[in-house]
């Protein structure tokens, strides 16, 4: 089965003051049909970049310098500003973290999510209504005829993104960017958000490309997912399978880094260090500063992609049985 | 938007933690200042001409080609000729070079608008940061006080002095003072308010600083950016103000040089002289336009969505 | 028994909305409702809830950075609702707080070490002192003297937030509240910064209110917890209670909407319906009737009230009660 969207050896970088600063360097990744995507990562390993950069939306002075973006097998960064236009709301629509900024506060929500389907398809008018109103119920909003009345600051934040999530389903996309759509919102409210995520997912076959820094979130509702650090894939893997048995140590020292209920009363496990200020002059390994278990290959390259098993990989020399072999990590210096 | 707004720019949004023993990134932001100036090339015009109206205004006497003229005494025998080799720019009815008229007319025009800015923004600021700060009914006050001011249009108030006082440029400057302060009572207010609500205001109080030493320490340092901004922009419009009050008679007194004051006397001999009222227009064209352009600029380097 | 370190009684915070006296109709946000609380000497008080419950309005009139509309704060003795300006300024080296946003919390246009040295100068610490002071709680925060000359815009988040804790420990306070002080904090950084509030307070004997939304962090740092809905308490207890064995059916959603990396979610849960009321119009009777899975019509009319449960923690439900009764 070939992937709906496949991103190659994809680089972006930004020009500023001070020089080149290199935010994305080769990522890797693919999203199947139906299936959604996570893609973790702390502030500043280019997560929000990457996902922008497939509607080609970085802003300048920043720019892809390198890789392929393939939707559908075609390479979306061949594409015309015209047909990227057409694009962008028909098969990929995209999802903001903040849905107060994300409505125009002086029109009615009818009105934008009528102007949406106006630009994208030959409904009439009556037809277009109707559609707007069986989206918009369809994702989860009580009394429709009442939203589509009224102006965005007469619903609540929660409320405000189910009407982004209708007015991204709008055009019947193929693929969903959110990009931290849930960090703005109330635990109780994510959860109902998550949950309208996964079953249209599931329902309507839609793909969904969810950027988020919570690794509580991903294993909610992601179905695979890819672990960033500044700017490189470090891991990626079924969800399950990378929570239960993460690899790099990146990984591990995230998941050690949170504070659950077994872990009460004990330090938590913090990892070290602070992220590079500009990993693309790194040599080896962007890690290699923080990590618990770094040796002398680290230093010297990148380490590529190491196959763990079936569809999870990572890139740390710990996996190559011939570097590592003499550097194994001693039991009991691990994360736990 | 910006590469820094993507970094730490929404709401919620983490802050990048760098190097932890990082150099310390340059302080005083030349750099910064310089690269944005040299990408532009009007705001490099903008320096160019201000420094040179600068000088101008300060060293009218030397570098004039007729100092004497330039302080208006009259030449009768070479009454409106055009622009020659002898006299750059032409001379005027009272035969007097125009180049020498033009660099001695930067003195009232500058010097007029450094005062007016300056004391506007000296009564203007304390008012509107102890306004902004307090609320309530200080604020109410305060602020009542500046519409009234605002509501006063100040030609008319121009013209109310000049009755009482007649006319010159010391009263055309006075006032401009009084209709001007209360923009920047506004602007401090405006900014104040947005400062107290930053955590670092709550955290002094906190502390339990004292309400003046918060105003003085955390709040006026965070409120000289959008002052400088809007004053140089100020500069500007003043001249044109100025400028426009001796042209209707109301500012500086013949015979000395001013840029409004030498259109109007050109204005009657625009068929014959057309270098008359034309480069006085100019040099207050230019010359506003360049304020108007460096303030953009001043702003485009201190937004701090971009510095970084 | 410990003993009590600040008491607060029956308080009440309404925040009137600009408009409405040309009609009669004056909205006021009913932020903080009846809310009586105590924080024990070296104890951590948890206080968790979702956007808008108040739990911000209580710390901050905990302070007095916010006058209450109604009610007490004692601080043993003293009622700080009723000191005067002067003395208020005097008690604040008591109690201090830290702030969500690390970078917003210091100001922009002065050193590392002019921010430190402004508590100590406020309160007339002895000038010879000052940077011994400063760099001995430098030090202690896990920050060196380098960085002292910097300005906050240079230095990190993380960094930052040390700093912050560091200029509210200079005073030594016995009060600490701590205002969502990692959610603008990555993860491997968070728990930097948790574990050292953890350590200080051991050292110090600090007692802290910890405000936060988020429960993983709250349940990992907190002696007890109070869990707040629009502007009310409505249950509070010690941490393995209220994490074990929730009584009020707020706090059982609460605690089952938070995704857990490794715990699989009860299938048959459904996320809790509806949104949070206005607090302009708060509902009659329970707050939280409109999106109570077991609400009945008393739910409507009566306010409930916090009562003892057998398995030690107070809740305002009317049903909960009865059910372990």
């Amino acid at each position: 089965m070939s992937a709906l969207l496949d991103v190659e050896n994809l680089h972006i970088a930004f020009d500023t003051s001070r020089g080149q600063l290199q935010v994305v360097n080769d990522i890797n990744f693919s999203i199947q049909a139906g299936e959604i995507f996570g893609l973790v990562g702390e502030s500043g390993c280019g997560k929000s970049v990457t996902c922008l950069s497939i509607l080609r939306l970085i802003p300048k002075p920043g720019g892809i310098t390198q890789g392929r973006i393939l939707f559908q097998g075609e390479d979306l960064l061949k594409k015309s500003s015209r047909e990227m236009r057409r694009i962008r709301g028909n098969d990929i629509a995209m999802i903001f973290q903040d849905p107060f900024t994300s409505l125009n506060p002086v029109f009615k929500i009818g009105q934008q999510l009528f102007n949406v389907v106006r630009q994208h398809s030959t409904r009439n008018k009556t037809q277009a209504r109707q559609h707007i109103l069986s989206v918009l119920d369809n994702v989860g909003l009580p009394d429709v005829e009442r939203v589509y009345n009224s102006y965005p600051h007469e619903l609540s934040g929660g409320q405000q993104q189910r009407v982004m999530i209708a007015m991204a389903l709008i055009s019947e996309p193929q693929l969903i960017i959110a990009d931290e759509p849930t960090t703005a919102l109330d635990v109780t409210i994510q959860a109902q958000i998550l949950r309208l995520l996964r079953a249209l997912c599931d329902e309507h076959g839609i793909s969904v490309l969810l950027i988020t820094h919570d690794l509580g979130v991903v294993s909610e509702v992601c179905d695979r997912s890819a672990v960033l650090y500044a700017g490189k894939v470090v891991e990626a893997a079924a969800t399950d399978e990378l929570l239960a048995h993460p690899t790099h140590p990146y990984t591990q020292g995230l998941l050690a880094a949170l504070p659950i209920s077994s872990k009460k009363g004990s330090p938590l496990q913090a990892i070290t260090g602070t992220v590079p200020a500009n990993p693309g002059a790194i040599q080896g390994c962007v890690f290699a500063s923080r990590c618990p278990h770094v040796f002398d290959a680290c230093h010297e390259k990148h380490p590529p992609q190491f196959t763990v098993s079936d569809n999870h990989n990572a890139a740390c020399f710990l996996l190559d049985d011939r570097i590592a072999k003499d550097n194994q990590p001693e039991a009991g210096s691990t994360y736990e | 938007m910006s590469i820094s707004k993507l970094f730490l720019g929404k709401r919620g949004e983490k802050l990048p933690d760098d190097n932890f023993d990082a150099p310390p990134t340059e302080r005083s932001g030349w750099h910064h200042t310089l690269y944005v100036i040299q990408r532009d090339v009007l705001a490099m015009f903008s320096v160019g001409w201000i420094v040179l109206i600068l000088f101008c205004a300060v060293f009218a006497p030397v570098i004039s080609p007729y100092p004497d003229q330039g302080r208006g005494r009259n030449n009768a025998e070479a009454r409106l000729l055009p622009p020659s080799t002898n006299t750059l720019l032409g001379t005027d009815n009272l035969g007097r070079d125009m180049l020498s008229r033009l660099i001695f007319g930067a003195r009232p025009a500058i010097l007029s608008a450094l005062v007016v800015v300056t004391a506007a923004v000296i009564i203007g600021t304390p008012l509107g940061a102890v306004a902004g700060y307090y609320g309530g009914w200080i604020d109410e006050l305060i602020m009542r006080i500046t519409d009234l001011f605002l509501a006063f249009p100040s030609l008319l108030l121009a013209m109310a002095i000049v009755s009482f006082a007649g006319p010159s440029l010391m009263n055309a400057v006075l006032a401009l003072v009084v209709s001007w302060w209360p923009w920047y009572t506004r602007l401090v207010r405006s900014t104040t308010r947005s400062l107290r609500a930053q955590y670092f205001v709550e955290a002094a109080r906190s502390i339990g600083v004292k309400d003046r030493v918060i105003i003085t320490r955390h709040i006026l340092p965070n409120t000289i950016t959008p002052i400088i901004v809007q004053a140089t922009i100020d500069i500007g419009t003043v001249i044109l103000a100025t400028t426009s009050l001796a042209f209707i008679g109301l500012g500086t007194q013949a015979p000395n040089a001013d840029w409004g004051l030498m259109i109007e006397e050109g204005r009657q001999f625009l068929r014959q002289a057309w270098w008359y009222s034309m480069f006085p227009g100019i040099a207050i064209f230019l010359t506003v336009l360049a304020f108007n352009l460096i303030g953009d600029t001043l702003r485009d380097i201190f937004d701090p969505r971009q510095y970084r | 028994m410990s003993n009590t370190l600040i008491q607060v009684n029956n308080l009440v915070k309404h925040f009137a909305l600009p408009g409405g006296w040309l009609t009669g109709q004056r909205r006021v946000v009913h932020a903080l409702e009846d809310v009586t609380i105590d924080i024990q000497q070296g104890e951590v008080l948890g206080l968790v809830g979702e956007s808008g419950c108040g739990k911000t309005t209580l710390g901050r009139c905990i302070l007095q950075l916010e006058k209450p509309t109604a009610g007490q704060v004692l601080f043993g003795n003293t009622d700080l609702t009723r000191l005067s300006k002067r003395a208020l300024r005097q008690k604040r080296r008591d109690m201090q707080i830290v702030f969500q946003n690390p970078l917003a919390s210091l100001s922009p246009r002065r050193t590392i070490q002019q921010s430190l040295i402004e508590p100590l100068q406020t309160h007339d610490f002895p000038k010879e002192e000052w940077l011994s002071r400063i760099h001995a709680m430098m030090q202690r925060v896990g920050l060196g003297k380098q960085h002292l000359d910097r300005y906050p815009h240079e230095l990190s988040g993380g960094q930052l937030q040390r700093i912050s804790v560091a200029r509210a420990l200079l005073l030594e306070p016995k009060l600490l509240v701590l205002d969502e002080p990692t959610s603008a904090l990555d993860v491997s950084i968070q728990a930097q910064i948790i574990n050292l509030l953890d350590e200080l307070r051991h050292e110090i004997g600090l007692t802290y209110l910890f405000i936060s939304h988020d429960l993983s962090v709250v349940e990992h740092l907190s002696d007890r917890i109070g869990v707040m809905y629009l502007g009310k308490l409505v249950e509070i207890g010690q941490t393995a209670d209220i994490i074990n064995n929730p009584a009020h059916p707020y706090t059982k959603a609460l605690l089952q909407s938070v995704p857990r990396v490794g715990v699989s979610r009860d299938p048959s849960h459904t996320p809790l319906e509806g949104n949070v009321p206005s607090p302009i119009y708060p509902p009659s009777g329970c707050r939280f009737h409109t999106r109570c899975p077991i609400a009945e019509t008393l739910c409507t009319q009566t306010e409930p009230q916090l009562e003892l449960l057998d398995t030690g923690q107070w809740t305002a439900c009317h049903f909960t009660n009865k059910e372990t009764a």
